[in-house]
């Protein structure tokens, strides 16, 4: 709750902060001799506080508000000074320590990534006692970037000397982090270096509220799980967003991992995974019972429709053509886009009749749809049939 | 009693706009933090060798562009993409744009499929390339009808379900298009239907080829105010809005939108100046009517540079412009203010647009003109006056302190030290010299608006091929 409203939260806080400050203000400044009056150093300001208070309580036509509001506009004048001044401090002190610790840190880098070349083309041994030198957090990040960039045999060195500096135990240790985007960057690498024992950890996160740190885990249990990897698809509450399943996508063609049976996610009661699994289906050309997908043309989400008729285009289920001709007219735009891209399938004179009989009936967009989708000879005898002004505007 | 009632008033409404820019200041820092952080190691280019991305359509009105046109074209070629196409939509240039553009590309007249049925100007022609190396560049040539026909045209022959509405002469980042189209697929239970990305100002960068090599701040004072007023604007308003979901706008130099839900709510308007707010403002309204969720967001990454003017004619002319469309959007859609049936758009969104960029610089002026009176009267008390007046000023100086700070923890874009050193100075001038012209031209604006006037007053443009590097 908390953590949701935090900006809430901390604007109420500052607000109280401030009027907290004001009153403290307020009998600083009513005391004519204050407890540091010996030290010069405020006594300008506190005389200053003392004057404009005198001059807004002494004026008796100023208002009761501003009397009211004094103490708290003064304090935020010194709290705007304040803020004014520490800001500029604080950029121009960050600049100079970034220079310099962008120095050390690149400094560092470099020795770290030297080392490991070394260790993957030259001496393993000497190059593996200075590595262990390093801190471990920038080499999971080092590791993880070239593991990222390379294929190969050389990879297996690199997960070896992962292993062999601890580097499972440290981030298999880290994922219990408190930070949810530390905890991105340690599963991140449990994933790319193999490390099993980090998976009982990890699978808890399959379903956690932090959409980032879930669509990790899913990856790295997707590639650490050699039993059920899509597990979680069959118990997920919470959406599968398209971003989400590209990464997954990514991750099993880039591991070349086994394929599950996607059909058996059909069933789903979450239209996010119905439409991942399609989607997989049509990418991986899975062979299966077509009638699972046929029935999915009529499904109660136009997005499962959408996806449902791709997977007709693209996997030729001529079966299904009945149905979709069947429907075409009291579905939604986007859908009816879908079906004229799967009526591709159908031989060219049965499409033209039916184009037919709805040409006059069909919206700009889908004529266009239409014509894009049908050889050049049923182009031009639908054409024929349309009015003169239509024909114009086209 | 009248000028009791005047001071409780304008310190009432003083306080309660500092305190809600210190809230919306607030919101945009943990929005950037968090931006920051679940990006860390995002890999945008995932989408390049992605079958499951989305193909995306840029459409780039031009108008009289003919010194510029081939090499702005060229530069959206750095676009990295896997699935887009380029439409550049000459609007009935009176120049040779189109022949410069033809002979480049080597261009022919093509038949083509409107796809989406939008009214616009006739169209003279559509053009594709001999070239194949230019297959995905289609020019369409109109007559004249303004940039949101021009829109209009480009979205009517788009083919992808997302489209990116740019300024031809902005440089765009060449990854700009994966940022852009991320939120369309990361959320599902709030359907995300445009989002924009921040723009910051190129002139005094160092430009070759459409990329900017580097970055300076200008030495002009009018461009320097610029460059701090548009840090605020983005890194510290727009950030706020985007989190609040209550977003009106999204700038026309940069920005993807859902063609569907765009074409189903009748594309740009072509009769006001502010095509570019009121589209957001019709399309959240008609998503709302048909109480679909949705999201406007915005991406805190510089995506897109631009020129801004460097006289004061130009400046006040654009924000003329920028003041009519604004009152224009506002009365458009005038059913929204505090209506709660339209969420918080209408009871946060719309309310704020209102009486904080409508209203506020009116209001404003009324305080100077009161001020005058209570001079004039000699019923000034003068120490409470400064302190009140020193009050507002530092405020308004630690607000763009903040705007810097937030771009030096985020993005850092001006990273060395005479940069800082010329951004530090203006926080300081702009309240005294910047603002109060500001101020004047929103009035200005709402004269012009209440004449009639709905001119563009096209900005005239030096060229990035003139902008000297420091």
């Amino acid at each position: 709750m908390l953590r949701k409203y935090k900006a809430v939260a901390v604007f109420l806080a500052a607000m109280i902060l401030l009027i907290a400050f004001s009153f403290i203000v307020k009998s600083w400044l009513m005391q004519e001799n204050w407890f540091l009056k010996s030290s010069s150093a405020f006594n300008w300001l506190h005389d200053l506080g003392r004057y404009l208070m005198a001059t807004i309580e002494e004026n008796q036509k100023q208002s009761t508000l501003l009397i009211w509001l004094f103490p708290v506009l003064f304090t935020a004048l010194i709290l705007t000074v304040v803020n004014i001044v520490t800001i500029a401090l604080f950029i121009l002190l960050r600049r100079w320590g970034s220079i310099n610790l962008w120095r050390r840190k690149n400094k560092m880098r470099q020795k770290a990534q030297e080392s490991i070349v070394e260790y993957l083309y030259g001496d393993s041994e000497s190059a593996l006692q200075q590595i262990k030198q390093l801190n471990k957090q920038m080499l999971v990040e080092e590791i993880i970037s070239l593991r990222k960039q390379i294929t190969g045999p050389k990879t297996e060195h690199l997960q070896l000397l992962f292993y062999q500096l601890g580097l499972d135990v440290f981030v298999t240790h880290k994922i219990k982090s408190a930070r949810w985007f530390n905890k991105l960057l340690y599963i991140d690498a449990a994933q790319w270096m193999q490390v099993y024992a980090a998976f009982e950890q990890i699978q808890p996160y399959q379903y956690a509220e932090n959409p980032h740190l879930r669509n990790v885990a899913q990856m790295a249990c997707v590639n650490l799980d050699t039993g059920q990897a899509f597990a979680f698809l069959n118990i997920m509450d919470q959406s599968l967003p398209i971003w989400h399943q590209i990464l997954l996508h990514k991750t099993m063609v880039r591991g070349s991992l086994p394929l599950p049976d996607f059909y058996s996610f059909l069933h789903s009661e979450n239209a996010s995974v119905i439409i991942f699994a399609l989607n997989m289906i049509r990418l991986f050309s899975q062979k299966g019972p077509q009638n699972e997908i046929i029935r999915l043309v009529t499904h109660h989400d136009p997005m499962v429709r959408r996806n449902a008729l791709r997977v007709v285009r693209d996997l030729d289920i001529y079966e299904a053509i009945p149905v979709v001709k069947q429907n075409f007219l009291g579905e939604t735009l986007r859908v009816q886009v879908g079906m004229i891209q799967a009526l591709s399938l159908d031989k060219p004179q049965e499409t033209f009749e039916f184009y037919r009989n709805i040409w006059q009936d069909t919206p700009r967009r889908l004529q266009a749809e239409i014509l894009k989708h049908v050889s050049p000879g049923l182009q031009a005898m639908l054409l024929k049939d349309m009015e003169p002004e239509q024909i114009e505007q086209k | 009693m009248a000028d009791i009632f005047f001071n409780n008033l304008f310190l009432v409404i003083a306080a309660l706009i500092m305190a809600i820019y210190l809230f919306l200041g607030i919101i945009s820092m943990f929005q950037l933090i968090e931006y920051k952080r679940a990006n860390r190691y995002t890999d945008f280019s995932t989408l390049l060798s992605s079958p499951l991305a989305p193909g995306v359509t840029v459409i780039a009105p031009a108008y009289n562009e003919s010194k510029t046109i081939v090499n702005n074209i060229k530069a959206l070629f750095t676009l990295q993409y896997n699935n887009y196409e380029i439409i550049v939509v000459n609007d009935g240039s009176t120049d040779d744009t189109l022949d410069k553009i033809i002979k480049e590309f080597d261009l022919i007249e093509t038949e083509y499929i409107a796809y989406a049925a939008l009214p616009t100007q006739p169209v003279n022609g559509i053009y594709k390339s001999r070239n194949q190396a230019y297959s995905f560049l289609t020019v369409v040539d109109k007559q004249n009808g303004g940039k949101a026909d021009a829109l209009n045209a480009g979205i009517n022959v788009s083919h992808f379900p997302y489209f990116v509405a740019i300024d031809v002469d902005c440089i765009v980042v060449p990854d700009a298009l994966q940022k852009l189209v991320k939120p369309f697929l990361s959320h599902t239970d709030n359907k995300t239907i445009a989002t924009g990305g921040v723009i910051r100002i190129a002139n005094s960068c160092k430009i070759d080829n459409g990329q900017v090599l580097q970055v300076n701040v200008p030495d002009e004072y009018i461009v320097r105010f610029q460059v701090v007023e548009y840090l605020r604007a983005f890194l510290m308003g727009r950030m706020a809005w985007s989190k609040l979901n209550g977003l009106l706008i999204i700038s026309g130099a940069l920005g993807m939108f859902d063609k569907d839900i765009v074409v189903q709510c009748g594309g740009y308007n072509v009769n006001t100046v502010g095509e570019d707010m009121e589209l957001v403002v019709r399309m959240r309204r008609f998503l709302y009517d048909q109480k679909i969720k949705h999201r406007v967001e915005y991406i805190p990454d510089p995506l897109c540079w631009t020129e801004v003017p460097t006289t004061q004619d130009a400046l006040q002319r654009q924000r003329n412009r920028w003041t009519r469309g604004n009152i224009d959007t506002l009365k458009i859609h005038r059913k929204l203010l505090f209506n709660p049936k339209y969420g918080r758009l209408g009871m946060l969104g719309y309310p704020f647009w209102f009486f904080f960029e409508w209203l506020a610089p009116l209001f404003e002026a009324g305080g100077y003109v009161f001020m005058l009176f209570l001079l004039m009267t000699s019923i000034i008390n003068w120490p409470i006056f400064l302190f009140l007046l020193l009050f507002v000023y530092l405020f308004s100086v630690s607000f763009s302190f903040y705007a810097v700070l937030f771009d030096e923890f985020t993005f850092h874009r001006y990273h060395r030290f005479a940069h800082l050193r010329k951004l530090f100075i203006i926080p300081f001038i702009e309240p005294i010299v910047y603002h109060p012209l500001n101020v004047y031209w929103a009035i200005r604006g709402n004269i012009s608006f209440l004449k009639g006037n709905r001119k563009w007053d096209k900005l005239e443009r030096k060229g990035f091929s003139n902008a000297s590097p420091q």
